[in-house]
């Protein structure tokens, strides 16, 4: 089974197909979904202290998570390199989970 | 503009515009028109234009008769249907030209 | 003759994107069919409705609008048969469904029940129809607990989302295509044109159902707002977001104050629009509640403008419009529910919402296509499995859904749960319909026998619904019983179409293997 998301970086690294697919695939579905949760959460906090009504602002970051998911579980296949792809999406989903927790504490 | 003939003109003014953008298409301009050239590029701006202005007039008609949100989301609609049709046609039309 | 062209999608990219579309199809494709069939389905939910329950179907609504105090109350009553009340809400009739349903929680558990505008308790209809069966399965899979339901749903529409852009970027020749299906030729090449031609041509109608529906239920499958902001309180959040109100019982005995001034005050603070709904809480207490929505037939917004009232003074405890990004939400909502009045739009939704399936089901057939030369002549268990959730996806789903509305006119009506008997029905002849596609595939699934059976049942429904309530085509257009009209004419059209496949199919030769290889499928 002949999958596109490897760009044929044939840099050395043995790492079997089905291991790399399996990063792709759990990174599409998990590490999007993490980034996603980021992105409402922070947002949801950002809104708030913006002076938004706390209905408000989350309505508001989980429509702007909603529209970023699909492009970011695609962007997991598209990235050359998926050690990159998990580092934004996973990476990136824990750092904006904190931040918003940060925000939380900050707050009024 | 009276409820019966609002439809039919704004699918009409759809399935022409569309119309008018598949014959614009080189393909189905030689299966369709003119097999041995494609089409000169005047005939192609100006079928382009008619399908603008079709499009827009569509539009008008949609927003006038429904309301601005109502009329918007039927003539999103629409657009889909007439292009749907269209290909039908265009189908229909190069099969039976193929022989 | 494309040397000039800058690449706008470089082929790494539509590369890279094929195999998440393939496989995103391939896995999820059956699921994608159920929900964009029910949700078809589920357009007309309310005409299934008067087909399965021919009880409802009382026509126009003669008696004019329902009174509260005269026509509701009684049948509260009657419902509760003598024990205490604690809430219950009315639906008042409308244009559609010319019946109220009422619901009663009562201590001893819940009742429910239609009733004709004057307050007449009609007998129990004995099955859940479209509303409470092809509905809920669009959008929850009928699997409640936990709501694994829409996390289900929700993750196959992302899916959905993901295979609509990579399909988008896949695709090579998106304007010169445009209009492109040629139905001649190589098999195989005809279904990827149909393919690329329901995917975009009605590219807008996909994006927008699907993500639409999305929004609909984002706070319970993507909460992180709702932790972050309210601590993981979702009722919270909805009170807050759509100004709800209320308050818990006082335990001290009150009548409740005539319902109809309340209507016609909710009328004027609305600033016009019909109710549709009415809820009392704490029903028979001094810390009742009554609340009232409006009638979503003329705007696209699922805004029900809730007013509440004091069950005992009467007085407007209550009124508050939703904030930009919320109204927002429920625009958004209302775009996927189509509750409007609009039946050019309705129908635009039911078949572009067919379109739907058109694409999901070419795209399987392509993938069945393209594999079965690689798997060569007698396909392994791989192919033939997908190939088989195809069908039992499809002719499967569509001799379930007719059989159990064949079963709804079968069925005596004394029978306990007859509902359920019902919808077990349905499930079980999907299991049948599916260990016969999964028995029978050996080089291809068993179209032309499912599809046979599609168009029997079909007709047969027709004939059923003819015989056992005596409403036949000719007498439903007489009595403008468009409802009834609607579904026999679809049925009848189903048969029509599926009998005419069934004979093509089976006429059809088996596929040449040494010719497929051949075909380059974006000449």
């Amino acid at each position: 089974m002949k999958t596109a998301g490897q760009s044929g970086r044939g840099e050395g690294r043995a790492v079997p197909p089905r291991l790399r697919i399996a990063a792709r695939v759990t990174a599409a579905v998990f590490g999007a979904y993490g980034f996603a949760w980021g992105l409402a959460a922070f947002g949801a906090e950002l809104g708030a202290l913006a002076g938004m009504a706390p209905a408000e602002a989350v309505t508001a970051s989980s429509l702007l998570a909603l529209v970023v998911l699909p492009v970011a579980s695609l962007w997991a296949f598209a990235v050359p390199r998926i050690t990159v792809g998990w580092a934004v999406l996973g990476g990136g989903g824990v750092l904006l989970i904190a931040a918003s927790q940060f925000a939380g504490t900050v707050g009024p | 503009m009276p409820d019966a003939l609002m439809l039919p003109g704004l699918f009409g003014l759809c399935y022409f515009a569309f119309a008018a953008l598949a014959l614009s298409v080189e393909r189905h301009w030689r299966d369709l028109v003119d097999s041995r050239r494609a089409p000169p590029r005047r005939t192609v701006f100006r079928l382009r234009l008619a399908a603008l202005l079709c499009l827009a007039a569509a539009l008008s008609v949609a927003v006038r008769h429904d309301g601005t949100s109502f009329g918007l989301l039927l003539w999103a609609l629409a657009l889909s249907a007439g292009a749907l049709a269209v290909a039908a046609t265009v189908t229909w039309r190069t099969r039976a030209a193929r022989g | 003759m494309t040397a000039k062209k800058r690449k706008l999608i470089s082929p790494a990219l539509r590369a890279a994107m094929l195999w998440p579309h393939t496989w995103a199809g391939v896995t999820l494709g059956g699921l994608l069919m159920l929900i964009f069939f029910m949700g078809s389905l589920a357009v007309f939910a309310s005409e299934i409705d008067r087909w399965m329950m021919p009880a409802t179907r009382v026509g126009a609504v003669e008696t004019g609008p329902a009174s509260l105090d005269h026509a509701v109350l009684p049948a509260v009553e009657k419902l509760a048969a003598g024990r205490a009340v604690r809430d219950w809400y009315v639906q008042l009739p409308d244009e559609r469904r010319p019946v109220m349903a009422l619901q009663v929680r009562t201590e001893a558990g819940n009742a429910g029940g239609m009733a004709t505008s004057d307050g007449q308790l009609l007998p129990p209809v004995g099955t859940l129809g479209g509303t409470y069966f092809f509905y809920p399965l669009h959008y929850s899979l009928h699997l409640r607990a936990g709501f694994i339901g829409y996390w289900i749903v929700c993750f196959a529409s992302v899916a959905m989302l993901a295979g609509l852009i990579s399909g988008v970027v896949i695709h090579a020749r998106i304007f010169k295509d445009f209009f492109t299906f040629r139905s001649w030729g190589q098999f195989r090449r005809s279904l990827l044109d149909l393919h690329n031609l329901t995917g975009v041509l009605v590219l807008p109608f996909h994006l927008m159902i699907t993500i639409t529906g999305i929004v609909i239920v984002l706070p319970i499958v993507l909460p992180a707002g709702v932790q972050a902001l309210y601590g993981g309180d979702v009722r919270r959040f909805y009170d807050d977001a759509l100004r709800n109100y209320s308050r818990p019982r006082s335990g001290v005995a009150a009548p409740l104050a005539p319902l109809d001034p309340m209507v016609a005050e909710a009328r004027r603070l609305w600033g016009g629009g019909e109710p549709a709904v009415v809820f009392v809480y704490n029903a028979g207490d001094a810390a009742s509640v009554v609340r009232i929505n409006r009638a979503l037939r003329d705007r696209i917004s699922l805004d029900v403008q809730p007013v509440y009232f004091d069950g005992v003074t009467g007085q407007v405890l209550k009124y508050q419009r939703p904030g930009p990004v919320v109204a927002t939400h429920r625009v958004l909502s209302g775009l996927h529910f189509a509750a409007f009045d609009h039946w050019p739009l309705r129908w635009l939704y039911f078949l572009f919402g067919l379109s739907g399936c058109v694409l999901i089901g070419t795209g399987m057939l392509y993938w069945m296509e393209k594999r079965r030369v690689a798997h060569g002549v007698k396909p392994g268990v791989g192919w033939r499995s997908v190939a088989a959730i195809a069908c039992g996806s499809t002719s499967g789903m569509l001799i379930a859904t007719l059989a159990m509305m064949a079963a709804n006119r079968l069925l005596p009506a004394g029978i306990p749960s007859r509902e359920l008997v019902e919808a077990g029905l349905f499930f079980l002849i999907w299991i049948g319909s599916a260990v016969h596609a999964a028995i029978r595939t050996r080089t291809d699934p068993p179209w032309s026998e499912q599809c046979t059976a599609v168009a029997l049942l079909a007709a047969a429904c027709v004939v059923l619904n003819w015989i056992t309530t005596g409403e036949h085509p000719i007498r439903a257009v007489a009595s403008a019983d468009w409802a009834v009209l609607g579904v026999d004419a679809v049925l009848a059209l189903t048969a029509f179409a599926a009998w005419r496949v069934s004979r093509r199919l089976a006429q059809r030769p088996g596929p040449d293997l040494s010719t497929l290889a051949k075909v380059t499928d974006h000449a």
